[in-house]
């Protein structure tokens, strides 16, 4: 029988950690856990957990600082935990390489969900391994910038895109020409958060060329790949 | 007029012209006095000289060659009748006696006085009356025996005034508008720091978070300026504590909050459960709310060039996207200068409201003359009259069995308005006249331009 998952959980509130240990446990998940960077660097020299979740204020070494380092030295998945009260620590979150972040306090079963999508995520494509620092894409006349979820045109204009745009666009981008299945396109967007992907791929995706303009007869950008899905045509350039 | 009067601008106007006259009036009046005083004395000497000269020419001449005499003269003012003392009308002049005498030095007798009459007798070579004049006809009647008994009385007219010059009308008119304008042109210039002072500090009313203002202008605008610089100052300094005591708070209730919820986990009693998971999420909304306001307050992002259709078409997919009922009608078809996620967060707040109280949302966009207005109209039971207003202060809420149930923090209005007036736009509501709220966003297009891109 395959072992269940292991996640190892790094916060400095042992109410919390103890708290969170239980519950994941109470759904079939085991645990590890750790209280600053210190001991997260000693529990991983002996243990290899599937995934960390990490609190983004900690003593010492922030989360941040050590998602980075998580991230320069492993394809670990990270789950981050932030403040609500500083909501522009989901953004550099994210940007530090986060695969996912949840706001504190969070919904024990939302975090669950979210284990298991980033979980699922990683077996159905290896982790992005896009330098974690990453702010904007740019392609074709177009800019994507990352922490403020919107585009901007050549003449500079923000051009807002949906929650579910956003993300679709993401994965084209981090995914260049390369043709993506549907299943492996929801694969990538599902989990990440927490809004039901309701409407269909294709939906999204001629939305998504009507904002950027792309022909849906003759498209440029977002090429439909027969009895494959789709595949994203431009150059990516990444800006950190 | 009257509110020009009341400005500033109106006061120092009025205060210059009324000084500027005065002055006028006054040197005008000096002037007029000098003038007369020297004509007066030009006459009183010419006037004798002419009077002793025909006195003393008529001693010499015999009784029939004065008559010719008299015609002859006659051209040049001096009017000369045989009579003896008329009485007329008329006040003495001593001093012009005094210099006649002198001249006459005792060959005819002076018989009575120089009189000054209060009309002067027309004199052929007049072609006009004399004006009339607050100093009294110019001319002198005197009475004289010659030296053979004979009594003559010699009226002399002095030399008239100049006719004022035809072009003193225009002259003075132009005067006066020289003077007002003049006087205009001074008045803005002197209040115009004062009206930019007055303009910052209405804008900052939309706005806390904008450069001190320059210290220029006159010392008295500049200490105000100062004053006002501080002012602000200290007003954000207040802001800013407040914002961060409440993230500060905010952040310290994080980990029991979060402690707690996980708690709840174990409360095996699932009616229980539920009840104190919902007591906690209002908690949490309360807080974060809390900390949206001040921050809708303190914070604003910087404006940049936004395509409102993509914008509203995003927050409009997001929230079917959720499984709400919420359509989108109209285009802009233009770019503005917008705070994007402003604008974004209050179109989430209100759909939400719309969808929540409502049932459904249903936007719209157009342009007014020089405004974009977005409308978003629901089918809820809208809100009594009387409260269409009320609503916007923080933590009001609706009093409905409903609004209970549905544990708004009654903050998300005010967080909208906020955010809409941080654009320089205005939020209103209003019921329909059947059923449902609409509530009306106006955003100001002065800087919109034409989009290249075609969204249809």
């Amino acid at each position: 029988m395959e072992l269940a998952p292991q996640i190892l959980i790094v916060d400095d509130d042992r109410e919390i950690r103890s708290l969170l240990a239980e519950y994941l446990e109470s759904n079939g998940l085991r645990t590890l856990s750790a209280t600053d960077g210190a001991s997260m660097r000693k529990t991983l020299t002996t243990a290899q957990p599937d995934l960390i979740v990490l609190d983004l204020n900690l003593p010492g070494d922030d989360g941040l600082a050590l998602c980075r380092e998580l991230r320069a030295n492993s394809r670990l998945p990270v789950i981050m935990l932030t403040a609500r009260s500083a909501p522009i620590d989901r953004i550099v979150g994210l940007e530090m390489g986060a695969d996912d972040y949840l706001a504190k306090p969070f919904e024990p079963r939302e975090l669950l969900a979210r284990i298991r999508s980033v979980l699922r995520r990683t077996e159905a494509l290896p982790p992005n391994l896009v330098p974690s620092t990453v702010r904007v894409y740019r392609f074709a006349e177009w800019t994507l910038d990352l922490a403020a979820r919107h585009l901007v045109d050549r003449a500079g204009v923000i051009i807002s895109l949906s929650s579910a745009e956003f993300r679709l666009l993401k994965v084209f981008v981090e995914h260049p020409h390369r043709p993506l299945s549907r299943d492996q396109i929801i694969a990538l967007i599902r989990g990440r958060e927490s809004d039901p992907f309701d409407r269909s791929i294709d939906l999204q995706v001629s939305r998504l060329r009507q904002k950027l303009g792309d022909d849906a007869r003759a498209p440029q950008l977002i090429k439909t790949v027969r009895n494959e899905g789709y595949l994203f045509a431009a150059l990516v350039q990444v800006e950190s | 007029m009257r509110g020009f009067l009341r400005s500033m601008t109106g006061r120092v106007f009025v205060l210059l012209v009324a000084g500027v006259m005065s002055s006028a009036l006054i040197m005008h009046f000096l002037a007029e006095r000098q003038e007369h005083a020297l004509l007066e004395q030009f006459m009183r000497e010419r006037g004798a000289e002419r009077i002793s000269e025909a006195v003393l020419q008529m001693d010499r001449l015999g009784p029939g060659d004065r008559a010719t005499f008299a015609d002859e003269v006659r051209p040049f003012g001096v009017g000369i009748s045989f009579v003896a003392n008329a009485a007329t009308a008329s006040d003495p002049d001593p001093e012009f006696e005094q210099v006649l005498n002198k001249r006459l030095a005792g060959a005819s007798k002076l018989h009575g006085r120089v009189m000054v009459p209060y009309a002067c007798a027309p004199s052929p070579g007049d072609h006009h009356r004399e004006p009339r004049h607050h100093h009294g006809p110019s001319c002198r009647v005197a009475y004289f025996a010659l030296t053979d008994g004979t009594p003559v009385q010699i009226q002399f007219r002095g030399y008239r005034r100049p006719p004022p010059p035809r072009d003193k009308l225009i002259f003075r008119t132009g005067f006066l508008g020289l003077l007002g304008l003049l006087a205009y042109v001074v008045s803005r210039i002197a209040t115009r720091p004062l009206r930019a002072l007055a303009t910052a500090a209405d804008a900052l009313g939309h706005e806390l978070d904008r450069p001190p203002l320059p210290v220029s202008g006159p010392s008295e605008v500049q200490r105000a300026t100062i004053a006002f610089n501080a002012m602000v100052a200290r007003i954000r300094h207040h802001i800013d504590e407040r914002t961060n005591m409440l993230a500060a708070i905010a952040h310290d209730l994080q980990t029991p909050l979060t402690r707690l919820r996980l708690r709840l986990e174990k409360v095996d009693d699932a009616q229980l459960r539920e009840k104190l998971v919902d007591d906690l999420a209002h908690m949490q909304t309360t807080i974060t709310d809390g900390l949206e306001l001040v921050r809708s307050m303190a914070a604003p992002e910087t404006w940049q060039s936004v395509d409102l259709d993509s914008l509203l078409d995003s927050v409009c997919s997001d929230a079917s996207d959720t499984g709400a009922d919420v359509t989108l009608s109209g285009a802009l078809g233009m770019v503005l200068k917008a705070r994007p996620n402003a604008i974004r967060r209050c179109l989430t707040n209100l759909l939400d409201n719309a969808v929540k109280y409502g049932g459904y949302a249903r936007v719209a966009v157009a342009r007014r003359a020089d405004t974009a207005v977005v409308t978003i109209t629901d089918g809820g039971p809208g809100i009594p009259a009387e409260q269409l207003e009320a609503v916007f202060a923080p933590f009001y809420r609706v009093e409905t069995s409903r609004s209970r149930d549905t544990g708004g923090t009654g903050l998300g209005l005010t967080i909208a308005r906020n955010l809409i007036e941080q654009n320089g736009g205005a939020l209103r509501l209003r019921n329909l006249p059947e059923r449902g709220l609409e509530a009306t966003i106006e955003l100001p297009v002065g800087n919109l331009r034409q989009t290249p891109r075609d969204l249809s």
